[in-house]
């Protein structure tokens, strides 16, 4: 320990030497120019600008492995899978010692929104017998347009078994409320090139107390490309953060039946 | 305006000229731009900052001017600068004069060479305001060819909107910035 | 009626969905995202030569809450807001202080002082709300280049949250301004894009005009009216090295870079003619890509280099013209009221940036390459000279002011954070580089 640290400071002291010695040095050669007060570091000689650019670039080396405790499962479970228990504790990700590595073995680790998709599967075969009713344009797949509040009444009323349906003015409501309460927790990555097509449909699932009860579901995403997956992730991550941070949503209580599950089509194509 | 003289000591003249003089040879022999030399006693740029809207008094000339000397052509042909519209480089009917004037002297003086400056105000990009001051000098240098002057003896530059005569943001001084100015560059003793 | 059997269908086949009510969330807010950017911990204190690993930790963390803020997607919070996490905690941080806080997001990581006289420093980030690590990675430096750490982890967090690139390790070359109008003294000078790490290039003697970055590497290109000979030079800012581009016995101006860095195009004039040339840098031929008695000018490549974009006179006023890279197919792009110059080709491609002049006012515009889109960004007495950031998002500009003063600034392409740039000294001609190696 102790011969570490002096080492350490043989080194340091080293290195303050150089730096002196160089800047003495920067400060004798012929200055190429008389200038005003600015910054000091205008000063450096170019050599050692040069050099701070070039070769030395920082090497991409990851965390080193005294970092803190064994990191636990962090690396893990980057965006959806819903309903699954929270992400099995993996072994402390060995990726980490080379970043290179560690990047790209993140980028494979987590194609995630795309990951999601065939879970796409699912709600489409329980949408196929819709599929008739050409009614309803909010599926993730249909040329998605903002539908109108008369058409999405309809809908909810059309689509709940007949014993328990909302009225027009109920469904209304309710949508409203959702919308007034997650509409201002939502960051879309607004200005990214591919958010003219991007949209994203997340499954909630709130408790009685309006509450979060399951980590917001990935349904479906259109707009997202084999070029623009960093993106597309982000996206459906900005989605997800909206309903987290906006919970507890304030619901009426009698209707709890009609929003204890729900989903949301994030589109923000009418901001920009 | 310009030729408004005014009375001042031959050789304080003398010496603004070798002055100037000095400075352009100066200029001319620092080859490549100056990068990494060391700096040749330039001062430094910290100069004032209100300059804002005082409008700096034009070049004062001496009655008595060197023959061939920019003073000399200035009272021969009453400018050494013409004027130009908004984005044109057409000349009008009084730098036609000018011009022919001053093609005049040059053909007195056989050993003048002229630089032909071109300039544009403000309200234009840098990039498209250089070559409409190429298009002003060159307009300029045509005209003094047709009357006579040989193409050796011209040459051209321009400076775009980076040299107004004036300070300003307004008509005037804008109408004052979209000039052609004839420098003599080198000067028939 | 299918409706029904299809719900019907869902509730015997599926889950216990009983409703599929969907909801279109079309708005959101633009409020920038809150996020906690606590002073980075350290294993141990270690003086290095760039201060103490202590005082780093808290440097490093100030410029990437200056690089997210200046984003206009960001709001890092106020540090006291939280409690910053310890070393131990880095890997595996205490996410209440920071919900409380109202973070979405955490930026921390590490400085280290290595035995062999590097640093490095940590970058981790976490979703606050899923409590997730989203990314993470480490960088070696020496001491001095602790900023461009920094920077990197900038990138890292930028790029992860918004899934664009980042830019913020970069660096900017202008035009530094000082003296009255009529004398102004002009000087080549390159910083950091956050204005550290300043230095002048050229000592002012001669005018200098409309430097740019190579996107592929450390060059520059610019005008000097040096020896009365206006001209475009080619300076490579690693070896300092400089040269002339062509030979010319008359100017040549607005050079720009193709985007693998091997050819400059720009203007040559003669005779009242601007045309647009090539020149290949490695074989120092050139050829002429426009003719006709108009000027042609500003031209920029498309990030493909397969088209550019310019300007030309050629119908009567200053237009955007887009034309294969050989100099065939000229097509306008750019109508309406008043006049358009200065383009440049986002690294993106799917913009181009210009300056439009209409009602005695230059402002920054965008427009799509096939011209259509068009829309203006930003409103002031004389905005011109667009620079892309090298992930196409951002655009910096010079602004004039009635009074003479010049100044740089940027602003987002959505239109907003209209934010200055500082400087030392007045500012014109910004030109953003490439994101450094």
């Amino acid at each position: 320990m102790t011969e570490a640290r002096a080492f350490l400071l043989a080194a340091g002291l080293h290195l303050a030497l150089l730096a002196a010695l160089s800047l003495g040095l920067a400060n004798h050669i012929p200055r190429f120019d008389s200038e005003p007060d600015v910054t000091p570091v205008e000063f450096l000689d170019i050599a050692d600008v040069a050099q701070v650019t070039k070769p030395p670039a920082p090497s991409m080396e990851a965390a080193p492995r005294e970092a803190g405790p064994p990191a636990p499962a962090e690396m893990v479970a980057p965006v959806p899978p819903a309903p699954a228990p929270p992400a099995p504790p993996e072994p402390q990700v060995k990726a980490e010692d080379t970043a290179p590595q560690d990047a790209i073995a993140e980028e494979v680790k987590k194609p995630s929104p795309p990951k999601a998709a065939p879970r796409n599967a699912k709600p489409k075969t329980f949408d196929a017998g819709a599929m008739a009713s050409l009614i309803d344009k909010s599926k993730p797949d249909a040329p998605v347009k903002p539908k109108d509040t008369s058409q999405f009444a309809k809908t909810i009323e059309q689509a709940l078994p007949k014993q328990a349906r909302l009225s027009p003015i109920q469904a209304a409501t309710l949508e409203q409320a959702i919308r007034a309460q997650v509409a201002p927790c939502w960051n879309p990555p607004i200005g990214g090139a591919d958010v003219a097509g991007m949209t994203a449909v997340l499954k909630i699932r709130l408790n009685k107390d309006g509450s979060v009860a399951a980590p917001p579901e990935f349904v479906s995403q259109t707009g997202a490309t084999a070029g623009n997956q960093a993106y597309a992730r982000a996206f459906v991550e900005t989605a997800r953060r909206a309903v987290l941070r906006c919970a507890p949503l304030e619901l009426p209580d009698d209707l709890y039946s009609y929003w204890r599950e729900f989903e949301l089509n994030f589109d923000p194509r009418l901001m920009t | 305006m310009n030729s408004q003289l005014n009375t001042r000591a031959f050789p304080l003249l003398m010496l603004a000229g070798a002055l100037a003089l000095g400075a352009c040879t100066k200029n001319r022999d620092v080859l490549p731009p100056e990068a990494w030399q060391p700096a040749p006693a330039q001062p430094p740029a910290e100069a004032p900052i209100d300059q804002a809207g005082t409008v700096p008094p034009p070049e004062q000339v001496g009655s008595s001017a060197l023959p061939g000397s920019q003073a000399a052509l200035i009272e021969a042909a009453g400018s050494d600068t013409i004027l130009f519209p908004f984005d044109s480089y057409g000349l009008d009917e009084t730098a036609r004069q000018i011009l022919g004037a001053q093609a005049e002297w040059i053909a007195r003086n056989p050993g003048v060479r002229v630089l032909i400056e071109g300039h544009a105000d403000e309200r234009g990009t840098r990039e498209y305001n250089l070559a409409l001051g190429e298009r002003r000098a060159n307009a300029a240098k045509n005209f003094l060819a047709a009357q006579g002057v040989g193409a050796d003896r011209m040459s051209i530059i321009s400076y775009g909107k980076e040299r107004p005569a004036v300070d300003g943001s307004n008509e005037e001084a804008w109408a004052r910035n979209r000039r052609a100015v004839t420098v003599v560059v080198a000067g028939g003793r | 009626m299918m409706r029904f059997a299809a719900a019907l269908l869902a509730l015997t086949l599926a889950a216990p969905a009983a409703a599929q009510l969907r909801i279109d969330i079309t708005s959101g807010t633009e409020q920038p995202m809150p996020i906690a950017v606590p002073a980075f911990p350290t294993s141990a204190a270690v003086q290095t030569p760039a201060g103490s690993t202590v005082e780093l930790g808290r440097q490093v963390a100030e410029v990437i809450s200056g690089n997210l803020a200046g984003s206009g997607l960001f709001k890092p919070l106020n540090p006291q807001a939280f409690t910053a996490p310890g070393f131990s905690e880095v890997t595996g941080p205490q996410f209440g202080s920071f919900r409380a806080a109202a973070a979405q997001a955490l930026a921390t990581g590490f400085v280290t002082a290595n035995p062999d006289g590097t640093l490095t420093i940590g970058c981790y980030l976490y979703d606050v709300f899923s409590e997730e690590q989203l990314v993470r990675q480490g960088f070696t430096v020496t001491p001095a280049g602790w900023r461009r750490a920094a920077h990197k982890c900038s990138d890292l967090v930028y790029s992860r949250l918004t899934g664009e690139k980042g830019y913020f390790d970069s660096r900017i070359v202008y035009v530094a301004e000082s003296g009255p109008r009529t004398k102004r003294v002009k000087r080549l000078a390159v910083m950091d894009q956050d204005g550290a790490n300043h230095r002048f290039l050229t000592s002012g003697q001669s005018l200098v005009l409309m430097p740019r970055f190579s996107p592929a590497n450390e060059t520059i290109s610019y005008m000097s009216f040096s020896a009365d000979r206006p001209r475009v030079w080619i300076y490579n800012l690693g070896t300092g090295q400089q040269e002339s581009v062509g030979s010319f016995d008359s100017m040549s101006f607005a050079g720009r870079f193709s985007p693998d860095g091997r050819t400059l195009v720009f203007s040559v004039t003669r005779a009242g003619n601007s045309d647009i040339y090539a020149y290949d840098i490695g074989s120092k031929t050139t050829r002429r890509l426009t003719s006709g008695n108009s000027i042609d000018t500003s031209p920029s490549f498309s990030p493909d280099g397969r088209k550019i974009v310019f300007e030309s006179d050629r119908g009567g006023a200053q237009q955007l013209y887009v034309m294969n890279a050989d100099g065939s197919g000229a097509q306008r792009i750019s109508f309406g009221d008043g006049r358009a110059g200065s383009p440049v080709w986002s690294p993106r491609g799917d913009l181009i940036a210009f300056t439009r002049m209409q009602g005695g006012k230059f402002r920054i515009a965008v427009i799509r390459p096939d011209g259509s889109g068009e829309r203006l960004l930003t409103d002031s007495w004389q905005d011109e000279s667009p620079s892309w950031s090298p992930n196409g998002r951002v655009i910096l500009f010079s602004r004039s002011e009635r009074n003479g003063r010049s100044s740089l600034r940027s602003i987002d392409l959505t239109g907003r954070n209209d934010r200055r740039i500082p400087t030392p000294m007045e500012a014109s001609d910004p030109s953003w580089g490439p994101l450094l190696k």
